[in-house]
This record gives structure tokens, sequence and C-alpha cells, in this order.
């Protein structure tokens, strides 16, 4: 059914060669994903380079704002984080194993914790807003340079990255849906595998946000 | 008797299954001969609205004080112009029209890895032009920031700079995807047989652009929407009085839009080394060393985006880092060059259009090249920033080089992309008006620039206006060889003669096919063990069309 | 079967790494409280940790250990482009002569 005979062409030896079904070709699908993940790294890696210009150029002020973020919630949203990439990967192996119903619950765990992520960078938010800092506010803009840019800087990291967890959350449901449809088996999984990369991928920017926004405000 | 052979005019693959209406066959469709030419046509009234908006410019400077604009709308005129341009003629250029229409042809391959993503392409640009034009006629007008968008201006301005943005964005977008599946059409796609130093030098040049697309885009793309989110949000990065940085926002922005400018001429130059084997009849000298530079050109090419605000305030040290390695970009340039040179010398040329367009290209690229070096120097930049030397500086790239090589291709390739040929007497006129009316409108402009004349300015002193009038003569000679031009080229579609499959005599696969091909290219994919432009005796090596189409050898 | 025990294998080792990135993580969260550190070891302490979890995540999470060659030179490659940015846009930073601290 799904197996179509190679095209095959010959050279001058008599030797056989296939050409490639461009309808059919798993490895230009994770190739052309994996590009698409290098925009990525540099959309999120520009404003990386814009947090460190100024981090650089006002460090102490830096700190002191992130001082007021909260440790807590931010070191559960990394462990929330990063055992949701886990379950992503164990899913994925088990697709390939054909354990369709563990595979699913597996994307489902993903999700739930993906929903967590947002859950807790809500309350984290909130708490910021209700303190009265948020970009251009009149409490904010009292503030010393280094701390308004930290903000605008926190506020927009932070928000394109929950953007990208909100697509992430929409990919996950598809994937389900093209499961139960079979559009996803244990032989044709290259949509969940792209779907996966791009999870860890989110997960990688997570990694370097962390560190920058919440633990230089810790110690002494 | 042969059955008449159906072309991909004839029938097509859509993506959402079948229809009866002839447009959404055309705008539906996956095939990306069908995808070339719906960007063309695009391209080109756009193009045609830039220019005008160009001669219209060139109309109000004739003369020192007003005339037909007022000073606002000068600004948002070269902001548009050059958005127009930039955004949506030279960067999707080559590429968009060309590379998509000839890379599968060239590699041996029935279309590009991804055709649904190709044709989203296309929607994208088809957005972006949209969202544009609404932007024009909506609220304060179009943008009049110029095309470069610098904060803090770009910030406080009152005219539409979202809208703008946004458009620009979405054409990232479009310019992201094609360079994507372009890649990976190379690395998958390629016939047997083929492997990197084996491929058409033009396909070298869409890899490496395709290359810069990727890395490049997203960083302006991230920095226009910073600008947007500065402006509704006033987050601060780019605002002083919070402690932003405006120079912080030129890097940005040229980190993408200098690559940009060698994402431009990469595509050209691999036109240039596809035409001369051509009409030199032999075999491209350097073969090698024109590939190998195409990418050094595009590695170097990240590393210079600074020379563009050398009088910003950036520190002496970056400056100096900056001007050393710009040198540098000239040696592959040089290289392919001489090399172009090299496969002239003794050749049997013939002067057929497209030929013409390459050795006038040759001359103007050269005088803007070299003339890029004189602006990297740095204590000379000081005095010629800002000014028109450095806006004949890039027409004479980008025109004199980027477009004239489009037109190059839109000569060459038009027997293979429309069946029919253009009357030959009429392109070569068009290319002699189109010569003359651009060194007439720009070789002053090197001079009035040394002198000291601003560039965007809406007005000068009255010792310029030599300069400005013997340009605006030049402007008018140029528009109407443009226009005489597409003329020649469109009136041909319905009344050239019909064109054979190899019309030019040539050595790659393109012209091993009928003109225009038939849907899928190729009946049956040849294995390639052989070098491209192997000529014997002024003819082709291979002649593959029988094989290909699946006919037996009639000799 | 061999199939079993790839994926079985392949399990343990995504096992291994969590625990190894949750190491990691907590050890992100003690450093700035050992040895008293200038914010300059902090964050070059913390940039460190983070590149050794981005390798782990890149190389076995994403599979680049496992692709072919031409993954790993892509993906080498976006990264020193990223970083030439840096460093140039750095040499800007680093060595401008005017001081935001005077303006308050």
């Amino acid at each position: 059914m799904e197996t179509k005979s190679p095209e095959l062409i010959y050279d001058k030896d008599g030797k056989a060669h296939e050409i490639v079904d461009f309808n059919n070709d798993y490895t230009a699908s994770k190739l052309g994903f994996w590009l698409f993940l290098f925009t990525e790294l540099m959309l999120f890696g520009a404003m990386f380079l814009v947090f460190a210009f100024f981090f650089y150029k006002m460090p102490q002020e830096f700190v002191i704002a992130s001082k007021s973020l909260n440790i807590y919630l931010g070191a559960i949203n990394t462990f929330v984080l990063l055992l949701s990439t886990y379950y992503m990967g164990i899913a994925f192996i088990y697709l390939k194993d054909n354990n369709i119903l563990k595979a699913k619950k597996h994307i489902l765990f993903t999700i739930a914790l993906a929903f967590l992520f947002l859950l807790i960078k809500y309350i984290e938010w909130s708490i910021e807003i209700n303190h009265g800092i948020y970009p251009d506010s009149s409490l904010l803009n009292e503030k010393a340079n280094g701390e308004i840019l930290f903000f605008g800087l926190y506020f927009t990291m932070t928000g394109f990255h929950g953007i990208h967890i909100i697509a992430g959350i929409l990919l996950m449901i598809w994937v389900l849906f093209l499961i139960k449809t079979k559009k996803i088996t244990s032989t044709k999984y290259v949509i969940l595998e792209n779907v996966s990369l791009y999870w860890d991928l989110v997960h990688l920017v997570w990694v370097f946000l962390f560190p920058l926004f919440y633990i230089i405000g810790l110690g002494g | 008797m042969d059955e008449k052979s159906l072309s991909f005019y004839d029938e097509t693959h859509t993506v959402f299954g079948h229809h009866h209406n002839k447009l959404f066959q055309w705008i539906f469709s996956i095939d990306h001969k069908r995808i070339a030419i719906l960007y063309i046509i695009v391209m080109l009234l756009f193009f045609v609205f830039a220019i005008s908006i160009g001669l219209t410019m060139r109309m109000e400077l004739f003369f020192p004080g007003e005339q037909i604009l007022s000073p606002d709308r000068y600004n948002q005129a070269f902001t548009l112009h050059g958005t127009i341009m930039i955004f949506l003629f030279v960067v999707p250029g080559i590429p968009a029209v060309f590379g998509n229409f000839l890379l599968p042809l060239l590699i041996g391959a029935r279309d590009v890895s991804f055709p649904k993503l190709n044709l989203l392409s296309w929607w994208f640009y088809l957005l972006g032009c949209v969202v544009a034009l609404t932007s024009l006629f909506s609220g304060p007008g179009f943008a009049d920031t110029g095309w470069t968008f610098y904060a803090p201006y770009s910030v406080n301005t009152e005219t539409n700079v979202v809208l703008a943005l946004t458009a620009a964005y979405i054409l990232g977008l479009s310019s992201i995807l094609t360079g994507i599946n372009f890649v990976v059409t190379v690395h998958r796609l390629r016939a047997p047989g083929m492997n990197f130093f084996k491929m058409p030098l033009f396909v070298w040049g869409l890899y490496s652009t395709a290359w810069i697309q990727i890395l490049a885009t997203p960083v302006v793309g991230i920095t226009l929407l910073l600008v947007i989110i500065e402006r509704v949000f006033g987050i601060g990065i780019f605002d002083p009085a919070k402690g932003g940085d405006p120079i912080l926002y030129q890097h940005l922005f040229w980190i993408y839009s200098h690559p940009a400018v060698y994402l431009m001429i990469l595509p050209a130059f691999g036109v240039v080394s596809e035409i001369l084997p051509t009409f030199c009849r032999k075999t491209i000298f350097g073969y090698r060393s024109i590939a190998i530079s195409s990418a050094l050109i595009a590695i170097i090419g990240y590393l210079v985006w600074g020379h563009h605000l050398f009088t910003s305030g950036m520190s002496e040290w970056t400056k100096i880092i900056f001007s050393f390695l710009t040198f540098f970009v000239s040696i592959p340039t040089g290289i392919k060059f001489f090399d172009w040179v090299a496969t002239m010398y003794k050749a049997s040329i013939v002067f057929k259009t497209p030929m013409l367009w390459v050795v006038g290209t040759i001359i103007t690229f050269a005088i803007g090249g070299l003339t890029g070096i004189t602006l990297v120097t740095l204590g000379v930049n000081i005095h010629l920033h800002d000014t028109y030397f450095v806006v004949a500086h890039f027409h004479y790239t980008i025109f004199g080089g980027v477009v004239f090589m489009l037109f190059a291709a839109m000569h060459y390739w038009y027997p293979k992309f429309i069946g029919k040929m253009y009357d030959e007497v009429k392109a070569k006129i068009a290319f002699y008006l189109i010569f003359i009316g651009f060194n007439t409108l720009w070789f002053p402009m090197f001079f009035a620039g040394v002198l000291g004349m601003p560039r965007r300015y809406f007005d000068y002193l009255p010792e310029f206006t030599i300069y400005h009038q013997i340009a605006g003569v030049g402007a008018i000679i140029t528009v109407s060889g443009i226009l005489f031009m597409l003329y020649t080229l469109i009136s041909a579609v319905k009344n050239g003669e019909k064109a054979p499959a190899n019309p030019w005599n040539s050595s790659t696969l393109e012209w091993q096919i009928d003109s225009p091909p038939p849907l899928e290219n190729f009946k049956n994919i040849p294995y390639i063990d052989f070098e491209p432009y192997e000529y014997e005796n002024g003819a082709p090596k291979h002649n593959l069309y029988n094989k290909i189409k699946g006919v037996k050898d009639g000799n | 079967m061999l199939e079993d025990t790839l994926n079985q294998n392949h399990k343990s080792m995504y096992l291994r790494i969590l625990y190894m990135l949750l190491a990691l993580t907590v050890l992100t969260l003690m450093q700035p409280y050992i040895l008293n550190p200038s914010l300059k070891t902090t964050v070059g302490a913390q940039m460190f940790l983070a590149v050794v979890k981005s390798i782990l995540i890149v190389a076995y999470y994403m599979h680049i250990k496992y692709e072919s060659i031409l993954f790993k030179v892509i993906v080498i490659m976006a990264v020193v482009v990223l970083a030439i940015f840096f460093i140039i846009t750095a040499s800007d930073a680093i060595f401008r002569n005017e001081s935001f601290d005077y303006f308050g």
C-alpha cells in the first residue's frame, strides 16, 4: 500500500541508483525542520544579544532587578520544563515501538506540564504587574535605567518564550489527532519527531533564560 | 507520430485537489515552474511602481526648492522606493523566480523538496505586498524613516511604521521558507552521480544564498518586531532616556542587511556563470574557484556589517575590525571576475542579448564594487557617508549588478519559460537605452557625493543643480529603456517565434528538455557522470534530450 | 527481540540524561552560594553549566550524536555564526568610550 517501488536509473557500468522521491523523504523532512530550528536559534539568539549588551553596561542594576523575581517559581518551572522534554522523548520511543497507548499518554503528560509552566508564568507576571511593574509603567520609569531595561527584556523574552510554549501545545494536540487518524504510525513518525525537536528547542531557550534572569540576583 | 507533448502550462498539481477555474490552477499550483511565474508577475508590477516613485523623486530634484513633492512626502517617497525595491523586488529577486524555476531542472529533479511550502512562500510574499500597500492608504501614510527604519525616529514618528515593519516581517518569512526549501533540495534531490563539484554554478550561488536566507533573516525579523514592541509597549531598548542604545538597533539591522546584499548578488553571479560558457562556447575558466568563492563570499559577508555604521558612534576598535574584514570580501569577488574574463579570452563569442547584459554588468558591477572599497576605507568614509557617493555605489552594485543580471536571466531563460523567442533587435536597443541611461543617471552622483551632496535630502544648494539635472535626464532614458524592454518581452509572449528546446546550444540540463518544460520536467532522470559546461569544438559535448524524453535515438 | 532491546536501551539512555540534567540544574541553583562568587564568576559558571546542558540536550535528546555528519556540521555552523555576531558586537560594547552611568 504505502511502499512504492523506488525509481532506479543505471550508470555506464550498469549499477543501479535510486531516485529520491520528494513526496516520501524522511531525511528531507528532518533536515528541513532542523533548518527551521536554526531560524529560532537566531531569533532568540538576537534577543540574548540585546540582553548581553545591556547587562554588560549596567550589571548592578540588572542584579537588583533580578532579585525581585521569584526564584522558587522560576526553579519549579525549570524542573517542569525539563521533565516535559523527558516525557516527550519517551513518547517518541514508545511510538516507534508501536506502543501507541503509552505514546499518547506521555504526550498528554507533556501537554499537562506545559500548561503548568504557563500557569506559573502567568502567576509570576501577575505578581509583577500587581506591583506596578510592566513596560512603560510610571513605577518602572522611576527606576534606574538598567532596571527598566531588565524588566522590558524580561517581559519581551519570556513573552516570546511563552508564545512558543503555546504553539508547542497546539502542535502536540495536533500530533495526538494525527496518531488517532493513523497519519502518524510506528513507521511514519517524522512529524512527531520534529515536534519533539521543537520542544527541545523551547527547553534550550529556557536553559539560558533562567540563569540570566533569575540566578544573577541570588547569593551574597 | 508523437502525440502533442504537454507543457506545464497545460497541466499542473495543486495543493487542494482539482479545480476547473484556470486562476485557481495557477494560484494553488505547487509546481515550482508556475510558482516562479507567479513571483515574476507580482515582482515586475512592484518594480515598475518603485521605478515610477524613483522617477518622481528625480523630477522633484530637477531644480532646487519644492516642485511636486512636499518635504514629508519626499521622505515617504524614498522610504517606499527603497522598501519596495529591497524587500519586494531584489531580495526575493533571482532566487524566487529563476531559482524556483531552474534549481530542480539544473540538478535533474522533478520539483523542490517541499512543493507545498514553496507555494506558501509565494502566498506569504503576496500577503507582505498587500500589507505594505495597505500602509500606503491608511492613516498618516507610509513610513518616512528610510527603508532602514533607524531608531529612535522609527519609534517616534507618527507614520505607519508598524504596518510597514509587519509587511517586511512577513516577506522575511517568505524568504526563509524559500531558503529552507533550496538547501534541502540541493542536498536531497541531485540526480545520481552529481556531487557538489558537478553542480552548475548557478546552483552553488543559490545554495550559498539559501544559507544566508536561513541564518540572517531571523535577526532582522526579531529586530523589526522589537521596534514594533518598542513603539507599542515602550520597553526602552532603543531609547537613550531609558538607557537604551540606538546604535544597537543599527548593529542588529545590518547584521541581516549586509548579508542580504550577498543574498542578492550571489545568485546574480551564478547567472553570469551560466550565461558566459554558453555564449563563449567553451567551458568556464576556474569552475572550482568560482564555486568556492560563492561560499567564501557568504561566510565573509557575515563579518562585515559594521561598515554601514562607521559614523554612528561605534568604538574605534570595532570600526577597524570591520574595515579590515570588508577588504577581504573583495578577494573572492575579484576571483570570479578574473575567471569570467579568462573565460571570454580568445573565445568565439556570440553577442546575443543575454551576453550583452553580462558584459554590461561586468562593467557596472566592477565600478560598484571598487567604489565600495573606497567607502570602506575608514578615513574616507567619514567624508562620504550618507552622501550621493553611497547612493551611486549601491545603485551600481544592486541595479548595475543584481538587476542587470536579473535582466540577463530574463532574456537568457525566456525561451525556456515561455517557449517563444523575443525580437532580438528590440531587446538589444532596450539594453543600450538602459545602459546609457543608467550611467548618465548615477555616474554624476559620485562627483556630487564627493563635493558633499547629502542623500535623502529634499533640497540642495544651487551648485549641485547640474548633477541633478544630468541624473534626471538619465532617469528618463533609463525608465524608457526599461519600459521598452518589458514591452519587447511581454509582446513576444503572444507574437514571438516558437522556441526549440536548446536555442542557445547550451550544455546544462534545463536545455535538454522541451521549451517550455513538461509538468514533471524529466521523464527519465539521467545519470550524471560529467562536469557542467563541457564543450567540444564549440558545441556541448553531451546531448541528453532523447534519453530524457525516452525517445529512441535517431542516429 | 533486537528492537525491544534497542528501545529499552534508548529509554534508559533518556533516563540517564534526565538524571544528569537534574543534577546540573541543582548545581545551577546552588552555585551562587558556593564560595561567595563575584558576579563575573557567577555569570561565567552559569553560562558554562548552560552550555554543558545544551550539549547534552542537542547530542542526545535531539539525536545529533546519532545523525549523519551533515547534521553535525550544520548545527556547529549555525552556532558559530551566532557566536560571530556576539563576539563582534561585544567588541563595540566593551570598547565604546561613553558610560551610561553618567546619565543616571
